[in-house]
């Protein structure tokens, strides 16, 4: 069987999130590419009598298809513009819809006329695959430098992605990339793995979804899944909810202030806007959540204790300057929005839709509710490898807190969490996780080979990859 | 070819033939040993207990499995495939349309590696009514 020397060769390793991509080189310590996993994209109609009618991709002509060199430290100009031509054949008649891709930080952040936001995955599985493609394209070409035919490819996936999505995934990865050899791995063993440990029970708050899963001897124990449809965006968006709730503040983000004038604190924001023909409501609820992102990761932490309003009103103030000039003191808030991570039906300020008819769970409830899914025996090993994980992870205080939640919930339990990773460990937990493990040596039997998936054709992937 | 020379060609060639399988036995699906391997000597109380997570998977996923003194704790279980682990060792089962396949692998195999040699016979003879 053909097998690929795991000192020689350096496999990529790509960790796809619903707001976040990762992605570098097995072996290394950190992903070289992290960039944002929302894209922008410009849908245009051209008529089929210009392209050919067989509908092929990057078939029509006079677009630049410039494959800017990403790493050169200028702003975002047109001819830098990562892009690229997508035709797809839709509906009737001489026109087809065809969508330019902007890709990565500064590309999909830049105002363009039309151009709106989307993202690869919804409730954490892909749903979009020309987007989730062109990810992958703009990390291996733009930012690593990499021809994929030349390496094998790691990837991660939810613990509750489904047969069919994998075989999909495969199929891109050997017909589209041409990979030499690919495997997937569920997120909860990749950021166990990358806690050091094989056996735990790993909570990953990410920016769209918070799932909790029990993780034995490196296997993920999808019977013990617990998730919620409720993460870091969520948070975002409910921050700007109390901001128009209680300081009547409309929040206006960076691309659309022309002039600023400095005011006084809660003062209304003096300004003039560009009030741009063309913002598209997509961009700017992006750019939105972009700038209140700023907010919740400068000010926002946990509280010691469950939300006590006496306890919160003791804590100190912390300034905050949005771009438009409107400037707080945010006291009670940036401790009562974390919280709603522990105490969603209570905390949420406008419940979105969603969560209409369901009672949501706080972590501690989350965690507690996969510990008693798994085997009697295995529980105490359990609640001693507690797993952090995810972005929506790195307020202040949260082991602590966590610690203090599990321990009520479980008294006589000891509770342990992993050795705790720097910050930036803790945004790329299950990146970090793979880099481990596609360069363990034994690990070089494990993938599936391009001969395997010719034979075997896409289902290998449901019997190997487990 | 009688019956059991064939039931007894898969656990040969197919699975402990596959060399990542250390060892491996066919049972009917009501009972009735059909073939094993060499090294097999588990008695029928494993069946059982096997044959009944197959119809109640909850009961298994919180209990596990006793061989040999170890422990080995259900990964995943439901009416048609399930995994156990010790360490680095496993059990991995399947149930076909006439029979339950158990297997062994030691801690020197990967996982997937064996429960592909196992998944490769376990389709085919569901695609056939076996």
């Amino acid at each position: 069987m053909p097998t690929y020397g795991g000192d020689e060769v350096n496999a990529l390793v790509i960790d796809v999130g619903s707001t976040w991509t990762r992605a570098g080189f097995a072996g290394e310590d950190l992903p070289r590419a992290l960039f944002p996993s929302h894209v922008g994209y410009i849908e245009s109609e051209v008529d089929i009598a210009e392209a050919s009618d067989d509908p092929k991709p990057a078939a029509v002509a006079d677009t630049d298809v410039e494959m800017g060199d990403a790493s050169s430290a200028n702003g975002a100009t047109k001819q830098q513009a990562e892009s690229d031509e997508r035709v797809t054949a839709k509906g009737e008649g001489r026109k087809q819809k065809t969508r330019k891709y902007y890709v990565g930080d500064t590309e999909s952040a830049t105002w363009r006329a039309g151009m709106e936001i989307g993202g690869p995955l919804e409730q954490g599985l892909v749903s979009d695959w020309d987007v989730y493609e062109k990810i992958w394209e703009y990390a291996f070409k733009s930012r690593l430098h990499v021809r994929p035919e030349e390496h094998p490819v790691m990837v991660s996936e939810a613990a509750w992605n489904t047969s069919a999505l994998r075989a999909k995934l495969v199929e891109m990865a050997f017909e589209k990339f041409n990979s030499p050899a690919f495997y997937v791995c569920k997120t909860p063993v990749l950021s166990a793995f990358g806690a050091g440990k094989h056996t735990g029970l790993v909570v990953d708050v990410g920016g769209d979804m918070t799932s909790t899963c029990a993780v034995y001897e490196g296997f993920c124990l999808t019977k013990s899944l617990c998730k919620q449809e409720l993460g870091g965006e969520l948070i975002s968006e409910q921050i700007l909810e109390k901001l128009k709730e209680e300081y009547d503040y409309e929040l206006t983000p960076l691309f659309d202030i022309k002039s600023k004038a400095q005011v006084e604190t809660l003062q209304k924001p003096v300004l003039s806007k560009h009030d741009r023909e063309g913002t598209t409501s997509s961009y700017l609820s992006e750019m939105r959540l972009r700038a209140v992102q700023e907010l919740k990761e400068s000010v926002c932490e946990f509280i010691e204790r469950p939300y006590d309003a006496r306890l919160v009103g003791s804590k100190p103030q912390k300034p905050f300057e949005f771009p438009d000039g409107f400037n707080i003191s945010v006291g009670a808030l940036r401790f009562a929005m974390p919280e709603i991570l522990f105490n969603p039906n209570q905390f949420l300020v406008k419940r979105p839709k969603r969560f209409e008819n369901t009672s949501l769970l706080g972590l501690h409830e989350m965690v507690v509710k996969s510990v008693m899914a798994s085997d009697v025996d295995l529980r105490p090993q359990l609640l001693n490898n507690v797993v952090l994980a995810g972005g929506s992870s790195l307020f202040p205080s949260y082991p602590d807190r966590m610690a203090v939640m599990l321990q009520d919930a479980c008294p006589g339990s000891r509770i342990k969490f992993s050795p705790l990773n720097s910050k930036t460990e803790r945004k790329a937990t299950a990146w970090l996780g793979g880099s481990i493990l596609a360069s363990l040596g034994t690990f070089h039997q494990l993938w599936i080979s391009r001969a395997e998936y010719d034979e075997h054709g896409a289902s290998i992937v449901d019997k190997k990859c487990q | 070819m009688s019956e059991d020379k064939s039931w007894q060609t898969y656990v040969d060639n197919n699975l402990v033939g596959s060399t990542y399988i250390s060892e491996a036995a066919i049972y009917g699906i009501k009972g009735g040993l059909w073939a094993k391997s060499e090294h097999y000597d588990h008695e029928d109380d494993l069946f059982e207990a096997i044959k009944k997570g197959f119809s109640d998977s909850e009961f298994i996923l919180a209990t596990g499995l006793r061989v040999r003194g170890e422990k080995y704790m259900t990964l995943n279980a439901d009416d048609q495939e399930m995994k156990f682990k010790c360490g680095g060792k496993g059990i991995i089962c399947a149930k076909t349309v006439q029979a339950i396949i158990i297997t062994f692998h030691t801690d020197e195999v990967q996982p997937g590696n064996a429960n592909n040699a196992l998944g490769v016979i376990a389709d085919y003879l569901r695609s056939v009514g076996f």
